[in-house]
């Protein structure tokens, strides 16, 4: 079984089973654009910490028989996606939310489809039910829109308010 | 570990980025850097830099999670801040779309959408409407409540399908008016009333449209009047005398203010679709004459290139058409009725190589031998072919590099795919269709025409065919692995055929399933020896298969490993309730449709027995639907749960 060293930002070695990390795109294009065959050769990951990556690699290990995920219909116009999630899937994602948002970062970063749409759509769950103020509040946004615009988008909001 | 040892690791380090802000590092996969280090860093975030180090404040991060929001919550993110606004309001473009369906009136809708209540909720958008469809049977008339419809619909609208109805043509005419500069797509159809088409057209030709000096839909693209013609006659005013719409009209007359209201209402037209009546090509080639005539036209490349109706032209209107108003066509549908496969046709259908990329092709009869595709070679953009009657070989699809859809209805099989394949010679082709007719229903059975399906078309991902066999589809199975849906309507598939189980097991294992489903079962189902099971087709996502002799040992050896499954309609007598229950619980289905049809042996109880039994853990989660037609004793039971 063909291995991959990994070096995290902190400077830590971990070595990847290739099948395990196949779900990153990032490393999947660089091992076959730089053909990292020999088992000592090393990807350094400078933007992902390693306790981050070890949260990767353990979704990428329980994940690593999945099939490719299937989209949704092309019929149907594009709704509000699907936002179920595994038992496994909410017991591994219970985390701070700097730590949830470095998984994202490193997701993203490496291109991993199915972990950047679980850390998605706990943020998302987090959204629901709050007041804008209350979400600025609560992921540290600053408000840059002018008081015109508010009233602008406040306005345009009418239509689909609870009554 | 020595850097002596890592010679790879410097070649990793040279396209990775060099000491970059952190900012920078965060977001940026190495991937692309290794693809276009330079590009990437301009073009993708340069406008990122200084945001700081929250996944929330890259665009393509927010714009997922906002994905995951019902409409009510993205209003909310829209007040949030830019980033935010911008990427929920996108969300909600996308989403927008509403339909108003016949029987409902207007003054009822607009009650309904006040009430924020029913099925419209999630499709009203935040003024940003797109799609507008108005099949209304009254009320839309007199302009009374035209104004609190377009306050409803915002001002985005971009696409109107209309269904003209008597006394509402002057509605129809402010609709347009109103969104005269946005809308890129307009679809007119009839309702009930006796001369819809005179009413639409009168409503485009609405005096006041033309006393305004500024009569132009200028976005308009998209143009398809169903119905146009009553009794061959299109109905279209003179526009000088909007007052005589009552005035019948010479066919000739009739057509050259259509040509003119065509060019002046839509002067950048593309696609146009005149359904049912205009049979007579005649019509259609006077039509473009007049067009081509006409001083205000001078681009034809600019002007209509596709034309959604069946042509059934002469050898003079093709020389015309060809010769002289060269026109640029994208798509185009062709009946070759007998006695019309002349030179010139090929010539002009050789000429639209550099344009065509749909091509509907009838030959109506089929002849004694086979004949030679009327062009090929040149046909180099073509995407999506159909073929209806057709007889000879298939030896110009290599020719057609980017084709990914072939329909093939009553074509000789035989024939089409007889030779051998030189290479694996359509790799791009995705979609292969096959309609049988009366004259190939026997041959869709031959083996040989699937092992070559298979090397014609290796990279194939969806199947639709009649009739097929067990050991057809084995072929498929085992030769197109890629096959993402598989639609065989009237087959004769059997167990065998879906799990590759011998027959006489088969029948072993029915006997026991028709009992129970119980834990043994279940035990000793990954002994069973299986050979090109419908399981080996990892990609599976949709399989409509209607055959009689298809029972629970399908569903529980075969499909039970499709795990990528989301639609399966199935029409069985044989099925029974607890083996689909036992399915859709053990098979951890994101979405799935289920269509059972002509199910006897299940039963209303059944179903709901076993729904309630389980409703703690109810197999049919959020996103499962269970449809059971008529036929199924259980009918009546459609659970969206």
């Amino acid at each position: 079984m063909p291995f991959v060293n990994l070096e995290s930002s902190d400077g830590d070695l971990v070595k990847v089973d290739v099948d395990v990390i196949k779900c990153s795109v990032t490393i999947n294009a660089l091992i076959e654009h730089l053909g990292l065959e020999d088992d000592n050769e090393v990807v350094p990951l400078q933007n992902v910490g390693t306790e981050t990556l070890h949260k990767v690699l353990a979704w990428a290990k329980h994940h690593k028989d999945d099939l490719p995920s299937v989209d949704d219909d092309e019929d149907d116009p594009p709704r509000e996606r699907r936002t179920d999630i595994t038992t496994w899937d909410a017991n591994f994602i219970k985390m701070e939310q700097i730590q949830l948002f470095d998984l994202i970062l490193a997701a993203n970063y490496l291109d991993i489809s199915g972990l950047l749409d679980l850390g998605c759509k706990i943020v998302a769950d987090m959204i629901k039910g709050k007041t804008a103020d209350e979400i600025r509040t609560m992921f540290n946004i600053v408000n840059d829109l002018t008081p015109q615009e508010q009233e602008q988008i406040r306005k345009e909001n009418e239509w689909c308010e609870e009554k | 570990m020595a850097e002596d040892d890592l010679p790879a690791c410097e070649e990793v380090n040279a396209f990775l980025p060099t000491a970059a802000p952190l900012v920078d590092d965060s977001i940026l996969p190495p991937c692309e850097l290794v693809e276009n280090n330079k590009k990437y860093q301009q073009e993708m975030y340069h406008d990122l830099i200084g945001r700081g180090l929250d996944p929330l404040s890259i665009p393509s991060i927010a714009r997922h999670i906002l994905s995951y929001l019902p409409y009510q919550e993205l209003a909310v993110c829209r007040q949030v801040c830019h980033l935010w606004t911008e990427e929920a309001t996108k969300l909600f473009e996308t989403r927008a779309k509403i339909s108003i369906h016949p029987f409902i009136n207007l003054h009822a809708f607009i009650d309904l959408v006040k009430d924020h209540s029913g099925p419209w909720r999630d499709r009203m958008s935040i003024g940003s409407l797109r799609t507008f469809n108005i099949k209304l049977q009254t009320n839309l008339d007199g302009g009374k409540h035209i104004d609190k419809l377009f306050k409803i619909l915002g001002d985005k609208i971009a696409r109107t399908e209309i269904s003209t109805e008597i006394g509402s043509e002057s509605t129809i005419w402010k609709i347009l008016q109103k969104y005269a500069n946005q809308l890129h797509s307009i679809i007119l159809t009839d309702a009930l009333s006796c001369n819809p088409t005179r009413l639409a057209m009168s409503a485009l030709v609405h005096k006041e449209f033309f006393n305004s000096g500024e009569i132009v839909l200028p976005s308009v693209k998209e143009l398809r009047l169903d119905q146009t013609l009553d009794d061959g006659v299109p109905i279209i005013p003179d526009l000088h005398n909007p007052l005589d719409l009552l005035i019948p009209l010479t066919p000739s007359s009739a057509v050259q203010n259509l040509a003119i209201l065509l060019l002046k209402l839509f002067p950048n037209l593309e696609v146009l679709q005149l359904n049912n009546r205009f049979d007579d090509s005649s019509l259609f080639v006077t039509l473009l004459g007049e067009i081509s005539a006409h001083p205000d036209f001078n681009n034809p490349c600019k002007f209509l290139k596709i034309i959604d109706f069946p042509l059934n032209l002469n050898e003079a209107e093709v020389i015309l058409i060809h010769e002289k108003f060269n026109w640029p066509l994208e798509r185009l549908q062709l009946s070759l009725r007998p006695g019309l496969r002349f030179p010139a046709l090929y010539a002009w259908l050789s000429s639209l190589g550099s344009t065509l990329t749909r091509l509907d092709l009838d030959f109506v009869l089929i002849p004694a031998t086979p004949e030679t595709f009327p062009c090929g070679y040149d046909l180099v953009k073509m995407e999506t072919l159909t073929l209806k009657n057709y007889y000879g070989p298939l030896d110009f699809l290599p020719f057609m590099d980017k084709l990914e859809s072939l329909t093939l209805t009553n074509v000789n099989l035989s024939v089409a795919f007889r030779d051998e394949p030189e290479k694996s010679c359509c790799d791009q082709m995705r979609s292969l269709q096959i309609m049988s007719g009366h004259s190939n229903a026997g041959r869709m059975s031959f083996a040989h025409i699937y092992k070559n399906i298979a090397k014609f078309f290796p990279h194939l991902r969806k199947f639709r065919g009649d009739y097929l066999s067990d050991s057809n589809l084995r072929i498929l199975i085992r030769e197109c692995p890629l096959i993402e849906e598989l639609l065989l309507a009237d087959s004769v598939i059997t167990d065998e055929g879906i799990t590759g189980i011998p027959f006489a097991k088969c029948h072993e294992l029915q006997m026991m399933l028709d009992h129970q489903v119980d834990a043994d079962l279940v035990e000793g189902a990954s002994d069973i020896v299986k050979q090109d099971s419908i399981g080996d087709l990892k990609y599976l996502k949709k399989l409509h298969i209607n055959s009689p002799r298809i029972s629970n040992v399908s569903i529980f050896h075969g499909l039970i490993n499709c795990r990528n499954l989301y639609e399966l309609c199935m029409s069985s007598p044989l099925i029974t309730s607890p083996v689909i229950l036992y399915f859709v619980k053990k098979v951890n289905l994101k979405y799935f449709r289920l269509f059972l049809t002509r199910s006897y042996r299940i039963t209303r109880n059944d179903i709901l027995s076993l729904l309630e039994k389980d409703a703690s853990s109810s197999p049919l989660s959020k996103n499962t639907t269970l449809i059971l037609d008529g036929k199924c004793n259980a009918c009546g039971v459609s659970e969206t749960d």
